[in-house]
């Protein structure tokens, strides 16, 4: 443990210095590229966790750079280590936090039903509850406002940072003549096999080298997973009709015929993909239309970041405890 | 003239305490303070906030670093860096921890033995020997604790408060209990492990049982009482107030706490000499083991570069502990002699008086 460089940082860093940042990275590309854009520098920490950024789901910023080596790490300062997954980066994270003494943050991208980031119909090993709802965090940070009460007794404070996004970016583009589904690339065995019968579709797949405006490759966007998550409300911003299998946090999202479709299984799904190919849904421009409305209201880059920078601000002014 | 003083205050350990008082001593030199908990353990720890952790000023003049030495930094933005190094054993040249302390301006130290040694190694450093202080007001306003059941009224408790290491010369102490006194004797000798698990005491014993030999029969042994509940300060002091000797025969250099925090209440407690802790408790105020330096092999290493062969203890003699055990026991009127020095102990160690000295220590440019 090589903790006083950290604690000596903590006293004498001025408020607007930058702080630097131990982020982790399993699937969480996009959120970490948000978070590059408060501006901070931030390292991702490749010890222990499977970390392999992937290119196709987006570029690395300029400010997210990989961790130095352990040598390094001691005679580098650090201000902060943010964790996106109390199942599994928790322990490493607070490890990190204990070893370098540094305040750490917790970002619930999910709640309790589903505890960690997953694709449908995949299960997660459910640990102890009681556990992870007493994780010592410094401050949690809820992606989206329903997830506010899914963890109360992980930490003394919650904020609601609604993922941010840049709706000049995705936004509503000409649609291919050709129709087309729009697919998260990241499909695990067993749900490919579920998906099977959508292969009669041409599918344009998210994760990709060119991948500017790929939510307007065709007029509908298949949610593979359980929780509300960035590629997701992209596609809505660019008016892509989502259509989800039904997940206790989806329908917060997906308000069904109102700002896209949930379904109970894969026939459903084709069912109105059907419907969307055969121009039968005569309110889709309105569905479309309130799936951007939706995230342009909810989802403000602007907010993402003030309230990102409020939260860092907190660090900045604080330091790592413990007992309290 | 601003201080940062960085150090493990709030672990409930013997460390922690130490790092306690020197922060309280230096909240006495009305010096702009700021200070962070360092958490080197990974026990539970104390949650009560410091005032000093709310401050924050431009510029710091001093950094004071209470660490193991592998951890401390030297810092060109502050004018002096100084060390608080509470070395357990001397001769640790091959552990790496020289090259550390190098780097400092300052080395606090608590035990002249540390302090001669460290001068030796670096001649042109400033090497100052800090003494252990104390909350003068604990010993000043308990009050008498309701009588533990656990503990005879009628018997001469002699005491031992820390872990359960051989470091802290648990068996000497055990093997000369049995050495000293039989069950004849209305004697009684509290081992107090908090948050010991029982088989850490049953191998100790056992090995204890083993060296003690034919010393060692039920029928005639001496009470042992066992306590191994974790407990807080208050507990402590009413454990202080219930029992008439403390015993803490150590193996290592570092002064202790609560061998002078028992003395403040008057229970002449029994130690080794030539340790930090017998820098303060003399024979005026308390019972002094003779002992010998000897290399460091006991079994706990709590580091792995330190605690090892190359280095040097202060080993406690038990023929001379039996005799400490018996005088203490025996002789009242020179017991009594050495409470009544108890008033000069707290002026000594008071956090105004250590405080002082403090003071005049940083502000000497």
């Amino acid at each position: 443990m090589y903790p006083i460089k950290n604690i000596i940082r903590s006293v004498t860093r001025k408020e607007d210095d930058l702080l630097k940042i131990i982020t982790f990275c399993e699937i969480e590309e996009k959120y970490n590229n948000l978070l590059c854009q408060t501006g901070h520098e931030f390292y991702l920490w490749e010890e222990n966790i499977n970390n392999n950024w992937n290119k196709l789901v987006e570029d690395k910023p300029d400010n997210l750079l990989n961790l130095p080596s352990s040598d390094r790490i001691y005679n580098s300062y650090f201000d902060l280590v943010v964790c996106h997954n109390r199942v599994e980066q928790y322990n490493v994270a607070l490890s990190v936090s204990q070893a370098l003494h540094i305040p750490l943050v917790i970002i619930d991208h999910c709640g309790q039903e589903i505890l960690k980031p997953s694709t449908i119909f995949s299960t997660v090993t459910t640990p102890d509850i009681k556990k992870l709802h007493t994780l010592q965090s410094l401050i949690n940070v809820c992606v989206h406002d329903k997830l506010v009460s899914a963890w109360p007794n992980s930490s003394k404070g919650s904020v609601v940072i609604n993922t941010g996004i840049d709706t000049d970016k995705y936004k509503p583009a000409n649609v291919s003549d050709e129709f087309a589904i729009v697919l998260d690339n990241y499909i695990p065995q067993s749900i490919a096999q579920f998906l099977a019968p959508l292969n009669t579709y041409t599918i344009m797949g998210t994760d990709r080298e060119d991948r500017t405006n790929v939510y307007n490759l065709g007029p509908v966007f298949i949610n593979t997973w359980k929780n509300i998550n960035i590629k997701l409300l992209e596609a809505m911003a660019c008016g892509t009709i989502p259509i989800s299998i039904e997940t206790p946090e989806i329908s917060h999202v997906i308000k069904h015929n109102e700002t896209g479709f949930v379904v109970k299984d894969v026939d459903q799904m084709i069912n109105v993909i059907e419907k969307v190919k055969n121009n039968e849904i005569r309110n889709i421009q309105q569905i479309s239309q309130n799936a951007r409305d939706y995230v342009v209201e909810n989802h403000s880059m602007n907010n993402f970041i003030e309230k990102w920078n409020q939260v860092f601000q907190l660090a900045s002014n604080s330091f790592y405890s413990r007992g309290t | 003239m601003s201080i940062l003083f960085i150090g493990p205050y709030r672990q409930p350990d013997e460390w922690g305490k130490r790092s306690f008082n020197i922060l309280q001593s230096l909240k006495k030199t009305n010096l702009d303070i700021t200070s962070r908990p360092l958490f080197l353990a990974s026990f539970p720890s104390i949650a009560v906030q410091e005032e000093t952790e709310y401050t924050k000023f431009d510029n710091y003049n001093i950094l004071i670093q209470h660490s193991l030495p592998m951890h401390f930094v030297a810092d060109t933005r502050f004018k002096k860096n100084i060390g608080v190094v509470d070395l357990e054993t001397l001769d640790i040249e091959h552990s790496g921890w020289l090259y550390k302390i190098n780097f400092l301006d300052e080395i606090w130290v608590n035990s002249s033995a540390a302090r001669d040694y460290l001068v030796e190694k670096f001649p042109d450093k400033t090497v100052r020997y800090v003494p252990n202080s104390l909350d003068i007001d604990v010993v000043k306003n308990a009050v008498q604790p309701e009588p533990s059941p656990s503990l005879d009224p009628n018997r001469f408790k002699f005491y031992f408060v820390g872990s359960a290491e051989a470091k802290n010369g648990i068996e000497e102490l055990i093997i000369a209990y049995y050495r000293s006194f039989t069950s004849q004797d209305q004697v009684q000798l509290i081992l107090c492990f908090p948050g010991v698990a029982p088989e850490s005491f049953q191998d100790l014993f056992k090995r204890c049982v083993q060296k003690a030999g034919r010393l060692y029969e039920e029928a005639i042994t001496p009470l042992v009482h066992i306590i191994n509940v974790p407990f807080d300060a208050e507990q402590l002091t009413s454990i202080h107030m219930q029992c008439d000797c403390m015993v803490s025969p150590s193996y290592t250099f570092a002064a202790q706490h609560i061998p002078i925090q028992a003395a403040a209440f008057g229970n002449t407690p029994i130690i080794t000499n030539g340790t930090g802790t017998s820098e303060l408790l003399t024979d005026k105020n308390a019972w002094l083991i003779d002992s010998y330096d000897e290399c460091c092999d006991i079994p706990e290493r709590p580091f792995p570069d330190v605690f090892t062969a190359k280095e040097t203890i202060r080993k406690p003699i038990i023929k001379s502990l039996s005799r400490c055990l018996l005088a203490a026991y025996q002789n009242k009127y020179l017991r009594d002699q050495k409470k009544s020095n108890t008033n000069a102990l707290l002026e000594q160690v008071s956090y105004e008086e250590v405080g002082n000295e403090l003071k005049d220590y940083l502000c000497i440019q």
